[in-house]
């Protein structure tokens, strides 16, 4: 679509937009895209794009693969268009257009990272036809919006265009089994020794054949359906994938992968499944767009802030923050094993408030139920904090878990219990946090190391 | 005693199947039997003490009705003589009369309620429900999330009367069928879960009269804390 006069009026004025809300230091990212799309409700489909548009999207892992991404690409210096400060609704990708292109319209950026929520690609892909569309999984997620996986799978459907390339999670066979009849990549990571570990009766998203109903056969199950299967009956299932993580050597602090050109060797950083397939996500999407390995390797350090866990060490002691994104049953399920997966003396604090919705009404807990607390039962920590407006409902879902009830303190107010003993007999302490509690997680975690290093007195 | 859980590897959505587990949990040596969408239900040739069906997806509704359709005069007759049962989610619109989808397309149901359900798979209703039910003059409470509204006739016969949210529709102040014994809901919870109360009228109406709650004091705890909030003024329902 071309630009017309209506185009050019919705974007001075979203600027202008901009330009007051800086001068007036007000933190309203979405605005500036509201207006725009007020003023002229076609404007995504009319702008000028940079010449390469990446789109992230999934369940979990969009704004890690497109942070490493940003990262990858700045390094390279081919700083791209990114919305990880306006957000991946609609109203976000149109901010971040507007912050970067000139009062013509035109983009300096040559390349584009976006990432979107799943929900809003039906829309968006219209407007904006992504050169790559990277989809990382797909689970049940927020009942608000994502509902479950089938509900999305077949909003991708309807929103992939028939020209983008796919770069897809060869582990999850939904996602795999999208749009059959575009090019693809895929990506997975090979069985390891730890992928025995799930627990008994954890949730599936995938338990039958989508072709056929045949219940599938799992060779392993990392998680949820993301692993490996084929259907008994007929020919779905698992296929080799292009771009494999042969082995996460924790000893050796090395990560073997294999690609289409060869076998790479990394430096492993991060000790999570999650970080594990954000960083091969991101890596299989830099290669095919012909980046170096290298760069990969020299940028490894600066990764660091992407990974789901920060750890500090104090004297022998670890306290370790780790994003447990709330009304997320997959995401939590996955940082709650990562607690179940230490051996040595622990203990956990629960920060998983929606405090949005705690400010307003009250938050429907029925996720609580699709997420794995029973990881909380098997090696359980010496105590378990949970803080916050549903600390009543967490206890009970902890003990209907078998989490013994000594083990359980529950505190309403977001307060500070760093003076609390058992901080000081453990080895490692998980502050567990959804995104809208980073900021208390920082701070206890602060008190804590402070308290740890003896400058603080009980 | 024993407790039919129909199409569990399906109709589990939403954390509805821990209604389930706590009831395991409450009844240790009660059976319970999981009959998968691909197997004839065992309700229909054995005496059962309780049925449940949890929320599934859309596309998984159609298959549970043409699963369902051979046996609904057996399921019709088990409603009469006042079998406990409890359909959670949108598991109740496989029992009304049909539910029309978003192309326009209908499907129809086993005709056991009168409830017929419409899908709009753009907006999804999201928020919290509170109600007398009449039998232990107590309030439930619940969550709704869902993709369909729904016209039909509970005046004579709602599970819930509510105080707060919505019932079958925007504009109903009556939630659910509660017939005989069977309760069918759109609220999530997981119900039993949330209210203990309820839970404890379920036990009895089954005949397990001598069996506790396990961890009584912390959901009625918990119980107790929702109810304050969702009889709040200040709060939105719709969420």
């Amino acid at each position: 679509m071309r630009k017309n006069a209506r185009f050019f009026l919705a974007l001075w004025t979203a600027k202008l937009t901009a330009l007051t809300l800086r001068l007036f230091h007000r933190d309203r990212p979405h605005l500036p895209g509201s207006v725009a799309a007020k003023l002229c409700p076609d404007f995504l489909s009319r702008i000028t794009k940079p010449a390469t548009v990446i789109a992230v999207t999934g369940t979990n892992g969009k704004t890690a693969v497109c942070r490493i991404l940003v990262d990858l690409l700045t390094a390279d210096g081919q700083a791209p268009l990114h919305n990880l400060d306006t957000g991946n609704l609609q109203g976000g990708i149109l901010s971040a257009f507007l912050k970067n292109c000139t009062l013509g319209g035109r983009f300096r950026q040559s390349v584009a990272v976006l990432e979107i929520d799943e929900r809003s690609t039906v829309h968006i892909f219209k407007c904006i036809s992504p050169d790559w569309i990277v989809i990382t999984n797909l689970f049940r997620g927020s009942f608000k919006r994502s509902v479950h996986s089938e509900f999305i799978a077949s909003l991708l459907e309807k929103a992939i265009p028939a020209d983008a390339k796919l770069i897809l999670n060869g582990d999850d066979l939904i996602v795999r089994s999208l749009s059959p009849a575009n090019r693809r990549i895929t990506f997975g990571i090979a069985k390891q020794p730890q992928d025995d570990r799930l627990l008994p009766g954890s949730m599936c998203d995938l338990f039958a054949c989508p072709r056929c109903n045949t219940k599938l056969k799992y060779e392993f199950r990392r998680y949820n359906h993301i692993g490996r299967a084929h259907c008994p009956n007929c020919s779905f299932g698992f296929e080799p994938v292009d771009y494999e993580t042969v082995r996460v050597d924790e000893q050796a602090k090395t990560v073997l992968l294999r690609t289409p050109k060869g076998e790479l060797t990394f430096p492993l950083i991060g000790s999570t499944v999650t970080d594990h397939y954000n960083l091969l996500t991101a890596s299989t999407v830099w290669l095919e767009l012909g980046g170096s390995p290298s760069r990969i390797t020299r940028s490894l350090p600066s990764l660091f802030a992407h990974l789901t866990e920060s750890v500090r060490y104090v004297k022998g002691k670890r306290v370790t923050c780790l994003l447990s994104k709330g009304q997320n049953p997959t995401a939590c399920s996955r940082a709650f094993d990562q607690v179940r997966q230490e051996r040595a003396s622990k203990a956990a604090i629960l920060l998983l408030d929606h405090l949005p919705d705690a400010a307003h009404s009250s938050e429907n807990i029925s996720w609580l139920y699709d997420t794995a607390f029973e990881h909380f039962a098997d090696n359980p920590p010496e105590r378990i904090f949970v803080i916050g407006h549903r600390s009543a409902d967490i206890r009970v879902r902890l003990l209907l878990a078998g989490v013994p009830d000594d083990r359980i303190r529950c505190e309403q107010e977001y307060a500070d219990y760093s003076d609390d003993p058992v901080f000081l007999q453990v080895k490692h302490t998980f502050i567990l946090y959804d995104r809208f509690t980073k900021d208390y997680a920082d701070a206890l975690q602060e008190r804590l190391v402070a308290r740890l290093n003896g400058e603080v007195t009980p | 005693m024993i407790i039919e859980i129909l199409f569990p590897e399906y109709a589990n959505l939403f954390g509805d199947m821990s209604n389930m587990r706590y009831l395991q949990a409450c009844l240790p040596d009660a059976t319970f039997v999981r009959t998968p969408l691909t197997q004839t239900p065992y309700f229909a040739n054995h005496k059962i003490d309780l049925l449940y069906m949890g929320p599934m997806t859309e596309r998984v509704q159609q298959r549970a009705i043409l699963a369902l359709m051979p046996f609904v005069d057996r399921l019709q007759h088990l409603i009469d003589i006042g079998v406990p049962m409890l359909f959670t989610g949108n598991a109740p619109e496989v029992l009304g009369k049909q539910i029309i989808l978003e192309n326009g397309n209908s499907v129809h149901g086993l005709g056991l309620l009168d409830l017929t359900a419409k899908q709009d798979l753009f907006h999804r209703y999201n928020g919290l429900a509170l109600g007398r039910f009449a039998p232990i003059h107590t309030d439930v409470v619940g969550f709704k999330s869902q993709f369909t509204s729904a016209v039909g006739n509970n005046a004579d016969c709602p599970f819930l009367k509510l105080e707060r949210g919505i019932g079958l529709n925007r504009h109903s102040r009556t939630e659910g069928f509660f017939k005989n014994r069977l309760i069918a809901t759109s609220l999530l919870g997981p119900l039993l879960v949330l209210n203990p109360a309820l839970t404890r009228w379920l036990l009895d109406e089954m005949g397990a009269t001598d069996k506790p709650l396990v961890h009584e004091e912390a959901l009625t705890d918990a119980y107790m804390r929702r109810l304050a909030e969702f009889c709040d003024p200040q709060i939105d329902v719709e969420t």
